[in-house]
């Protein structure tokens, strides 16, 4: 490839899902050939040059693009090893959702729009893990938002509008906070690049408290998006959205981002050693915990499949969370793998939720009785998912808690294991009797709305084909964790680099 | 010299050709507003090259001649005025014939012009209030184009307008007796901080702050403005208010004595934050589309008196910076929203917000062109809405005003409702407003436009604040 | 051992190192061949047979990954998918009681899983974040580790006081799954509880006492309990929970011997292990073909046979067993020793019992149908399993050249069954079953209703149970 080329490769990989999304927006709703090329197009691209950085970034390459913005505070694409995890999850999660999207709004009005924004979203996804500084990440933070407003209000019922306000609402004023705290920052310490060890130990000096305070704004502003404790209220809401729609909120675009940020800011602009000097990782451990625990307990009492989905990703966000705040390296792998695995089962539940939903117009979790019998192959997936989510080899679930588990024992935090075991149980008590249901239980009365969608499969194969790929996924990441290509390795390479400055 | 007098002269006498010709009104009017960009920009680019200039009209002495004076700010604001001017020129002739535009609008508009570009250019206190007079009587009879429904209104803003400019008057005059002098510079420096000066320069203040409808002395805008043809509110709320504003701004910056600045900015705060949060509030609670955004007007002019606030008490570059950057985004960002409103209430035939449902699908431009100029006003990145506010939040935070914080807090929240309260209801598909006619595409356009350029400023930001002359 | 660190999960090593578990994997495998090909008979006229057999594969694989695992992810896989596929072999059958049982045992399964995750991540991290046991045995242990580790297998292995659920689920499953649940499966606790704690730990010392105790208890209660049951496969479940106490009992000798003595522990584990995994299995497929099918001459000397074994009559398995246990117990010089006799004429009780039900089960069968005779495909896997038992019992008295093909820890086992072969040795252990007739028939006669009720006092478990799933699946 080119050097020139080379050089523009992040600002390319926001551009290959940002111009097909705004060529779609034009586009008739009629034109279902061009729409689904350009949006493949526009994957496969994406796909390709991600490729490409990975290859790069493997072998220590930066790549890095600026564009004059604020004064002081330039537009920064560039891809470290932590921005390319994110990256990598978003694109390829993208792929199955795309494919599933076409499969679940096949005949449904609206879809240019749809599609349109739906790649907005993922454009916005791709420039916040690829943005430089926080400046930058504020940018996309907030056109994340932007362009997932239209996908939550997208059925434009009464409930859905509520849920967009509510979404709004939190979201916005999320923004605002990491806004004030991005200017706070960067009046004290300007805005550099996003440094492995942080960048603001020099100011330690010069007093605490206003640190402390930007700390904070960060965090809660993150937090609204990671669905921390009492910012969590938008995310089983927004959950009227279309399947595909809950599926990338909840396991990559919307969530991820608060989650991601927060890895950010806690290793990359204060650094773990400021974080320590000033205590600021008690308060956000202890809050992490305790979502933990409450958003499976809320998750308990959902009777809506997807309600409580909801739920569980309030609770397995956190873990995230938890791991960062720990503040060691073992608990940084786990946080960090847990981004990428916890991101491919939820989604693959959701796909799961989505297939049960459009084939069988399955909502509630008693209607699931007998699921199995009629749609094995997504039961099956559905049943890896929850079992990942409680934690159990051999999917990608347990390596993540397991290395949580371990940077717990680590820092001598034994607590925390108890509040994975916990939480384990909780996951345990509303994941597998609705698996008991799909596998064991007796159909006591017809499917709400049976649709045949395929004759040769128990659904739309572009339906089934997304959750049989993520099914893969996860098995491939929890049993092969070790190879060079899993997101554990590469999450060990992360930490290494992220914890390696001190040395 | 001879662009800048062009710039007032062409419309000034386009528009008494205009009255002569009415036949050619149209095209005189579009040859102007043509013919001004370019000349605006021209200016502009000279201003870089040589910076400040300043003329004395007839050559005589400073203390007859009349004075203008040009820096970037000045040609800046020429330029965008002359940009905007063109833009509704542009959306007046897509929709004149089926909005009924009265021909009047077109000499009308051009005279609004060359007042316009007057008043930036003049630093002189008499120079202004003719400036502002015909301003005034300008904006009143634009209002009144609507039909009879905008009388009451238009009276309103009348009655408001002469007596600002009697109290407005008064303050000069009560200078004139004082120092002799009414030029700017010349007085710069001269005014001891006497109670008769305080008079005088309360006077005015009073009368500018009515005009530039500050909070609490507003009352007159929203009705105004919503009760004029959509052309005309964008030029009302864009550029009409932001004269005084520049007035109230030199006057207290340049003139008067260091020693009011104090207790001056506790006056401007004190009406910044009445309009940030009433003018919210009314935003939010206001059951008609174009009050809505008229509303908007009074609040986000919030932060450009508080930003003015600070700048008198504290001097820094980032309030002085916020304060314009506030100018030019809401300028942008107004056009945009009061066309696309405008464009909305015409095609779905009611004032009401109610009857946005399902805009985004049944006219889906002019309902981005709305929400994107929202971003700008909620302040959402990369927009100059945002830019501004980056700005005013790094004076704060400097200057450590936490509780004006929290107030900004709480004010771009009450953007973020009112703006999403139109977005929300247009993404309703249950029952939407069937339009009247087919929707218009180019006056949709012409609305995206400005909302499009406003969202781009923050990548010009170095640009703007040399322009500017401040530092961040 | 095979390395597959670099491929697998970090760690990941599969082998069979230790004579330990050379031993353990023999009998494991053979109890779980044939009992898959008794339910290739047993589950012909299934209709949901694909269910059973994916279950009984997956329990099987994570059975042998957990006995091949060299580090503690590849145990846990193992010990997870053996133990949550276990479930669907609780409730295969679909009825109220498998209902129940199955909620019961997914229950306590889990909490089980999530003890055990802690104390494996506690230990890795004491071990610096290595898996192998190799580097795990010397790195010293806590009593938290220790009691997470006791509890969470605990749970598996089914010793009292954390049985509950191990007379419940065991009778409702099909008869083969039972079979392998209480024979293989359940020793995976035992097993485990070998693996992360090695006797090297001074800390153990102090647990060994108590275990001793505890797997006493077990081993009285189990039996007792077994006595107040009327269903056969429900006496059998019982008796499992008293044969894990001399498992127990075993293990904890292996902690308190000193070094030189604790290899005797340990072979005596193994022994006793396979002993339990044979008579155990094949009674419980004894028991389910007995519900079904008329018993002939031979079949009916087949359950005398693993019964008299599993009363440790002489010259049989049980009594090898039973003997290496008194010689590890005699060589620690323990009290208990004597009560060791008690425990005899307990589990001697218990199978009379079981015999007399089996006995009227049967009647009860050939009463109501013309019930056909044991298939061969039922039969033979038991057969095999009796010629497994006598093989384990005689391979001290075999010719070191026929014995060459076992596995090195069954061929120390030499030494503990000829012992059993002395006049003392078989007079200790008949007596206790002399002694088990009259008694038998006394308890019987004057207090067999009471035991009854005795029996029926076990709905409290369920009701906590289901108490606990109203807890989190709200009406």
């Amino acid at each position: 490839m080119q050097a020139w080329l080379l050089d523009y490769l992040p600002l390319l990989i926001v551009l290959s899902s940002l111009l097909p999304g705004l060529l779609i927006f034009t586009l008739k709703e009629q034109q279902v050939a061009l729409r689904t090329f350009l949006n493949l197009l526009g994957v496969t691209l994406k796909l390709v040059l991600v490729f490409l950085m990975w290859q790069g970034v493997k072998e220590g390459e930066s790549y890095y693009y600026r564009i004059a913005f604020l004064p002081g505070a330039d537009l920064i694409l560039q891809a470290d090893a932590l921005s390319l995890l994110f990256v990598v999850l978003s694109s390829v999660l993208w792929l199955a959702t795309t494919i599933y999207a076409i499969g679940y709004l096949e005949h449904s009005p609206l879809r240019s729009r749809f599609f349109g924004y739906f790649s907005l979203c993922v454009s916005a996804t791709v420039g916040l893990a690829l943005a430089g500084n926080l400046v930058t990440f504020l940018l996309f933070y907030e056109l994340l938002t932007l362009a997932t407003f239209p996908l939550v209000v997208h059925r434009g019922t009464p409930q859905s509008l509520a849920a967009g306000r509510r979404y709004l609402a939190y979201t916005l004023s999320g923004g605002l906070l990491l806004m004030l705290g991005v200017s706070l920052l960067h009046l004290l310490a300007g805005s550099p690049d996003f440094t492995p060890g942080g960048y603001l130990a020099p100011l330690l000096a010069s007093g605490s408290i206003l640190l402390q305070v930007a700390f904070a704004l960060l965090i809660a502003g993150l937090g609204v998006k990671a669905a921390l404790f009492p910012l969590h209220g938008w995310l089983p809401q927004a959950m009227v959205a279309p399947a595909p729609v809950s599926a990338l909120l909840h396991a990559v675009a919307v969530v991820k981002a608060g989650a991601f940020g927060i890895v950010r800011v806690v290793y990359d602009v204060f650094g773990v050693e400021v974080v320590r000097a000033l205590d600021l990782a008690w308060p956000l451990l202890f809050l992490a915990a305790f979502t933990i625990l409450f958003g499976s307990w809320r998750a308990l009492a959902q009777q809506d499949l997807k309600k409580r989905l909801a739920y569980s990703t309030i609770s397995q966000v956190s873990y995230i969370t938890l791991g960062v705040a720990l503040l060691g390296p073992l608990a940084a792998v786990g946080a960090l793998v847990h981004l990428v695995h916890q991101g491919v089962m939820k989604i693959t539940l959701f796909f799961c939720a989505g297939n049960y939903a459009e084939t069988l117009g399955i909502h509630k979790i008693r209607e699931l009785n007998g699921v199995g019998r009629q749609m094995p192959m997504t039961s099956l997936a559905f049943t890896i998912g929850a079992l990942g989510m409680i934690g159990i080899p051999p999917a990608a679930g347990f390596i993540s808690k397991w290395y949580l588990g371990l940077g717990a024992a680590e820092v001598a935090q034994p607590w925390v294991i108890l509040v994975f075991v916990l939480s384990g149980l909780l996951n345990a008590c509303y994941f597998l009797p609705v698996v008991y249901r799909i596998w064991f239980g007796v159909q006591y009365s017809a499917w709400p709305s049976p649709q045949r969608l395929s004759s040769r499969f128990e659904t739309h194969w572009m339906l089934l084909a997304p959750s049989m790929f993520t099914l893969g996924l996860i098995l491939l990441m929890g049993l092969f964790a070790s190879t060079e290509l899993s997101p554990l390795s590469w999450s060990e390479l992360i930490v290494e680099r992220e914890f390696s400055f001190d040395d | 010299m001879f662009p800048a007098l062009l710039l007032v002269t062409l419309p000034l006498s386009a528009a008494l050709l205009m009255l002569l010709w009415p036949r050619f009104a149209r095209s005189l009017h579009v040859t102007v507003a043509l013919l001004s960009v370019p000349l605006a920009g021209y200016f502009l680019q000279q201003i870089l090259l040589h910076g400040e200039q300043q003329w004395l009209l007839g050559g005589w002495s400073p203390l007859l001649a009349i004075r203008w004076q040009a820096d970037s700010l000045s040609a800046l604001l020429l330029l965008l005025s002359a940009l905007l001017h063109l833009l509704v020129s542009g959306y007046a002739l897509a929709v004149q014939a089926r909005d009924r535009l009265p021909a009047a609008f077109w000499p009308l508009s051009s005279l609004l012009l060359a007042s316009l570009q007057a008043l930036w250019l003049a630093r002189d206190l008499f120079n202004w209030y003719v400036c502002l007079e015909l301003l005034g009587m300008v904006a009143v009879a634009l209002v009144t184009l609507s039909g009879d429904k905008a009388l009451k209104p238009a009276l309103n803003y009348l009655l408001f307008s002469l007596f600002a400019s009697l109290c407005y008057l008064l303050g000069v005059a009560l200078l004139y007796a004082g120092y002799g002098a009414l030029d700017l510079p010349l007085l710069a420096g001269q005014l001891e901080a006497n109670r008769l000066n305080a008079m005088a320069l309360l006077l005015i203040t009073l009368g500018l702050m009515l005009k530039a409808a500050c909070w609490p002395l507003h009352i007159w805008l929203p009705a105004a403005h919503a009760a004029a043809p959509a052309a005309v509110s964008a030029l009302l709320s864009a550029l009409v208010v932001k004269g005084p504003l520049f007035i109230l701004y030199l006057v207290w910056t340049e003139l008067a004595p260091q020693a009011f600045w104090l207790p001056a900015s506790y006056l401007f705060a004190l009406a910044a934050l009445g309009a940030l949060l009433f003018g919210g509030i009314a935003a939010l609670r206001t059951p008609y589309g174009k009050s809505l955004v008229a509303y908007s007007t009074v609040a986000q002019l919030g932060y450009a008196t508080l930003a003015l606030a600070f700048v008198l008490r504290f001097n820094l570059p980032e309030f002085v910076a916020a304060l314009w950057l506030f100018v030019l985004a809401h300028a942008l960002a107004k056009a945009a929203s009061f066309l696309a409103m405008g464009e909305l209430q015409q095609t779905l035939g009611s004032k009401q917000v109610s009857a946005l449902k399902g805009a985004s699908q049944t006219m889906p431009l002019a309902m981005f062109a709305f929400a994107v100029a929202g971003g700008s006003l909620i302040g959402l990145p990369p927009s100059g809405g945002f830019l501004a506010k980056w700005a005013l939040l790094l004076g704060l935070w400097q200057s450590q005003q936490y509780f004006w914080l929290l107030v900004l807090a709480v004010a771009t929240l009450l953007a973020a409702a009112y703006v999403f309260r139109v977005v929300v209801l247009a993404f309703d598909r249950a029952e939407p407003t069937a339009p009247d006619f087919a929707p218009q595409r180019l006056p949709q356009y012409l609305a995206l436009l400005p909302a499009l350029a406003v969202w781009a400023m923050a990548l010009f930001s170095m640009p703007l604040l040399t322009l500017l002359k401040q530092e961040l | 051992m095979i390395d597959l660190s670099h491929l697998l999960w970090p760690g990941a090593g599969l082998g069979f190192t230790s004579a330990v578990s050379q031993g353990w994997l023999l009998f494991t495998l053979l109890l779980w061949l044939l009992a898959l090909l008794y339910s290739l008979s047993s589950q012909q006229q299934d209709p949901r047979a694909g269910r059973y057999w994916l279950f009984m594969l997956l329990c099987f694989a994570g059975n042998v990954l957990l006995i091949a695992a060299q580090d503690a992810l590849s145990f846990y896989l193992g010990f997870s998918m053996m133990s949550l596929a276990g479930t669907g072999l609780v409730l295969h059958s679909g009825t109220k009681q498998a209902r129940r049982a199955g909620r019961l045992y997914l229950q306590l399964a889990v909490i089980g899983e999530l003890l055990l995750f802690s104390a494996l991540v506690l230990r890795a991290s004491a071990a610096g974040g290595l898996y192998d046991w190799q580097s795990w045995q010397n790195v010293p242990l806590d009593h938290l580790t220790i009691s997470l580790f006791v509890l969470g297998l605990g749970l598996k292995a089914g010793f009292f006081p954390l049985h509950l659920w191990l007379p419940q689920a065991h009778p409702v499953a099909p008869a083969a799954a039972s079979a392998v649940l209480s024979g293989a499966m359940i020793k995976a606790g035992i097993f485990g509880m070998w693996l992360f704690l090695p006797a090297t730990d001074p800390l153990l010392q102090q647990w060994g006492q108590g275990v001793l105790w505890l797997g006493f208890v077990s081993a009285i209660f189990g039996a007792l309990a077994a006595l107040c049951q009327q269903k056969s496969k429900q006496i059998l479940a019982y008796s499992s929970v008293s044969q894990m106490g001399y498992l127990l009992m075993l293990l904890s000798l292996s902690w308190l011997l000193p070094p030189a003595q604790q290899s005797l522990a340990l072979i005596a584990l193994v022994g006793y292990a396979a002993h339990h995994a044979f008579a155990k299995g094949a009674l419980f497929l004894l028991a389910g073909s007995a519900s079904r099918y008329r018993f002939g001459t031979g079949d009916q000397l087949l359950l005398g046979f693993f019964i008299v074994s599993l009363a440790a009559l002489p010259f049989t398995s049980g009594a090898m067993a039973k003997t290496a246990l008194k010689q590890a117990t005699a060589a620690f010089a323990l009290p208990a020793a004597n009560l060791l006799y008690l425990g005899a004429l307990c589990t001697a009780l218990a199978l009379c019992h079981l015999l007399m039900r089996l006995k009227a089960e049967q009647l009860a069968l050939l009463s109501q149908t013309s019930a056909s005779n044991m298939p061969w495909l039922q039969r033979g896997p038991v057969l095999l399993l009796a010629v497994a038992a006598v093989l384990l019992s005689w391979s001290g008295v075999m010719p070191a050249s026929a014995s060459v093909w076992l596995p090195l820890g069954i061929t120390s086992y030499t030494s503990l069954s000829l012992q059993a072969l002395t006049a003392a040795a078989i007079w200790a252990a008949i007596w206790p079953l002399l002694m088990a007739l009259p008694t038998y028939y006394l308890l019987q006669r004057f207090a067999g209703s009471w035991l009854l009720q005795l029996g029926r006092r076990q709905r409290w478990v369920f009701f906590t149970s289901l108490k606990l799933k109203r807890l989190y699946q709200p009406l």
